[in-house]
């Protein structure tokens, strides 16, 4: 469970870093969510959440100012609940899917505030860079977009995994089929 | 909660459809499959109660 979660928090990362960095549109929930899945022995499960978290914010753009909401985290965090809490109860239900959905995917509405704040932080480092610049100091610039690329790692990173270790727990609990009381 | 969940499972594709709908141009849709979706999963409790 603890390395799964760690697991999906470094590949997490890595896939919002795409939002970001590279833009190679791996950071989209029908690329990111099957990825995770695939990580967790899932992919088929992963597949249909990314395809519904790809429809459900899919006329949010990241036009001009607008920062949309954080749909690569949401479906990282639903796919990777799902399957785990499955694997926690030894039963995949369905209905594990719909909870994690129903539970989660707010969380990338908050995790758009994350992602205005490391903007207005990035700010700071663009004045930064700038005063450099003008010293002539360009070690200090690469420095700080350096800084900056490690922020949009490591914050996403983090938010996963304190959300997975709050919604789910570190060790194995009783299956379905084991009795009540 | 869980199997009532389940139930719900197969028509989450709705919602999707609804804002893909509406992201060109044909407004409304969200509401409308929304009640297609209660509709629905209601229908389906009912049969299977049956």
């Amino acid at each position: 469970m603890i390395l799964n979660i760690v697991l999906v928090s470094v590949a997490g990362g890595i896939l919002c870093l795409d939002r970001v960095v590279l833009q190679a549109m791996i950071s989209r929930p029908i690329v990111a969510a099957p990825v995770i899945g695939l990580l967790l022995g899932e992919p088929f499960t992963g597949l249909m959440v990314g395809a519904f978290i790809e429809l459900f914010w899919i006329d949010r753009i990241p036009i001009g100012a607008y920062i949309p909401p954080n749909d690569t985290i949401a479906a990282i965090l639903i796919t990777a609940s799902s399957i785990e809490s499955a694997h926690n109860l030894s039963h995949f239900s369905q209905g594990l899917v719909v909870l994690a959905v129903l539970l989660l995917l707010p969380l990338g509405i908050l995790a758009r505030q994350m992602d205005v704040w490391l903007c207005r932080m990035n700010e700071k480092l663009a004045d930064k860079a700038l005063a450099a610049a003008a010293r002539g100091d360009t070690r200090a610039i690469a420095r700080l977009h350096l800084v900056a690329i490690v922020r949009a790692y490591l914050f996403p990173a983090c938010f996963i995994m304190m959300t997975l270790r709050s919604v789910l727990p570190w060790s194995p609990g009783p299956t379905l089929d084991s009795p009540i009381g | 909660m869980i199997h009532g969940l389940t139930l719900t499972y197969s028509l989450l594709p709705f919602i999707g459809i609804a804002v893909a709908l509406s992201t060109i141009n044909i407004r409304g849709m969200v509401p409308v499959f929304c009640a297609v979706f209660l509709i629905m999963t209601a229908l389906i409790r009912f049969i299977r109660d049956i």
